[in-house]
């Protein structure tokens, strides 16, 4: 018998996990759901050292179950912890299994190969043509940790501080149309109150009773400034 | 008349007789069709018309506002004209042991003034009904369109006498008929029992209530079963009842028996917004606690730091019930999934 039902080990200190996802924002989540369930001192969320797959991650490694997530991003900690952690049912999906056992990092080639696709991934994401580039006017309409609808051309778009940045999201919920400027964010999970339905802030995409997601659009800021990419 | 209904959750087919609403049919059949308010006003219950014809009773119901286009409809307000196939956004599965609502009638008796414009009246049901704790029924008052959706006050297995709570509201028919002559003894009509907001014998959870006005109806339903269940043995109670002022303030005398009952884990909190607290309450309610503000603000500051395991329900008027959805997702960090609330309209 160990001191905790379960025991969930984040990487937040290794070479790679910590670049490839938040991974100090994932111990904060998990750490809140164990609380929100009432068993904080059940499950125990802790940050770990390296586990020697660098170029895999981030990986979470939950015990007794001895299962290992790899590629793990921030909009699927919810599903890990709703259908593993609670329901006792691992999440296929991103399961972690080389077929070797021990230390299993990526070559140096492979980790700098790695790096280099990451970076020119956000770089290709921030390749929008600046004629698409769409003003939606100053940072200061937003308010700090709060959200506002903008019109840009005719189209209603929400824009959200959640913390640290700006995202942008359609208008309106996709359930009942309700204004989503009318509902409330914690900066990681937006909850429309009209029917509660709720949404990631990263990706729009729907959790819980939400049927549908958001469409995002991306945003910039320039000089104080909030430009959108409508089409991109 | 047949109806199907197709959703992402699966499909159901139920009859609907000739005048039923739409939604009564389906739910009574078994066929858990979305639906919060019943009194069209939330929207809830839109569905698409894809083949088929209804008819509207209240086509200027405020949950049109949520339609798109011609071919959805509010199944609270719809009759079906024909076999009608239609399409709604989910489909939930029935739980088992949950109460199936159906159309009853029953006689209005005991009507009694709780404050100078609060009223509390019982119907003696012409059959035993089972009902969850939390769950509220439509009325219907003999020559007034519509239903209006009330609370159970109490709780009983296959009652057969309902408690409920009125709110005089000016310019609301049902409301000023209740609150006029000769109510007593009226044969009402009824669809029940409805609503989510129900509390579950053996949740391994705390209980936080917040209400305010009328909104305490469900809750006394859900303190008495809680009570009852024993509940209060190993979970803590936190209730938190919002009035305007002293003289606003019924069922102080039960709450305080309630209280007496759970000394160690039940609290009592009465919050009154408009006036500073008169010394006479507090001394005439020894077992209360007794707060100035709003009463979702005042469950904030109670409750800072102790939300965790809490399952909460919500009731009272709409900027009420707003405020304490953000409390408790924002501050309190609840999920949606334990945090129960009704909006009264």
């Amino acid at each position: 018998m160990g001191q905790y039902e379960q025991h969930v080990f984040v990487c937040t200190s290794g070479e790679t996990c910590p670049e490839q996802g938040d991974t100090e924002k994932f111990v904060k989540i998990l750490r809140e759901r164990s609380k929100q369930i009432g068993r904080p001192t059940d499950v125990r969320i802790n940050k770990a050292g390296c586990f020697s797959q660098c170029g895999r991650g981030p990986m979470i490694v939950v015990y007794p179950d001895d299962v290992w997530y790899a590629g793990v991003q921030e909009a699927d900690l919810e599903e890990i912890f709703t259908s593993h952690i609670v329901d006792g049912r691992p999440v296929e999906r991103l399961r972690y299994n080389p077929g070797k056992p021990g230390a299993n990092k990526v070559s140096e080639a492979q980790l700098a190969e790695i790096k280099r696709a990451y970076e020119a991934g956000q770089a290709a994401a921030s390749a929008v043509p600046d004629a698409a580039w769409k003003r939606v006017g100053p940072t200061t309409q937003v308010p700090a940790n709060g959200m506002k609808e903008f019109s840009v051309g005719g189209t209603s778009i929400l824009v959200v501080h959640t913390g640290d940045a700006y995202v942008a999201f359609q208008a309106l919920c996709p359930h009942e149309t309700i204004p989503l400027e009318q509902g409330i964010h914690d900066g990681s999970v937006l909850t429309c109150l009209e029917h509660m339905w709720q949404f990631d802030l990263k990706t729009g995409a729907p959790l819980g009773d939400a049927l549908e997601g958001l469409r995002s659009y991306r945003l910039k800021e320039d000089g104080g400034e909030l430009y959108v990419a409508l089409e991109a | 008349m047949r109806i199907t209904v197709k959703a992402r959750g699966g499909e159901g087919e139920f009859t609907c007789e000739p005048g039923e609403k739409i939604l009564h049919a389906g739910l009574r059949s078994g066929v858990e069709l979305p639906y919060e308010c019943g009194t069209g006003t939330c929207g809830t219950c839109k569905a698409k018309l894809v083949s088929g014809r209804v008819e509207s009773e209240w086509p200027e119901a405020p949950g049109s506002r949520y339609l798109k286009g011609p071919a959805e409809l509010l199944m609270c307000q719809c009759r079906a004209q024909e076999d009608c196939a239609l399409e709604v956004g989910v489909l939930k599965t029935a739980e088992a042991d949950a109460p199936r609502p159906a159309a009853l009638g029953g006689r209005l008796q005991g009507w009694r003034l709780l404050t100078h414009d609060v009223a509390g009246f019982d119907v003696e049901l012409d059959r035993p009904l089972d009902f969850d704790a939390g769950q509220f029924a439509l009325l219907t008052v003999p020559g007034i369109a519509g239903a209006r959706a009330y609370s159970m006050v109490n709780f009983a297995r296959a009652a057969r006498r309902l408690a409920f709570v009125v709110k005089k509201k000016p310019g609301g028919a049902v409301s000023e008929w209740l609150f006029g002559d000769g109510v007593e003894g009226t044969r009402l009509g009824l669809f029940a029992p409805l609503g989510h907001a129900t509390f579950e014998p053996g949740l391994p959870k705390h209980v936080v209530c917040i209400a305010g006005g009328s909104g305490i109806a469900g809750m006394m339903s859900i303190l008495a079963r809680a009570s009852e269940a024993d509940h209060f043995a190993g979970w803590d109670g936190h209730v938190f009842f919002g009035v305007r002022s002293a003289r606003d303030g019924f069922f102080l005398d039960e709450l305080q028996a309630l209280q007496a009952r759970h000394p160690a884990r039940l609290t009592v909190t009465i919050a009154l917004s408009d006036e500073e607290l008169p010394g006479s309450l507090p001394a005439a309610y020894p077992g209360l606690a007794f707060a100035r503000g709003l009463v979702h603000a005042v469950a904030g500051e109670r409750m800072a730091g102790r939300f965790a395991g809490v399952r909460a329900y919500v009731a009272g008027p709409p900027p009420m019930v707003d405020a304490s959805l953000r409390l408790l997702l924002r501050e309190a960090r609840l999920t949606p999934a334990d945090i129960r609330y009704d909006k009264f309209s």
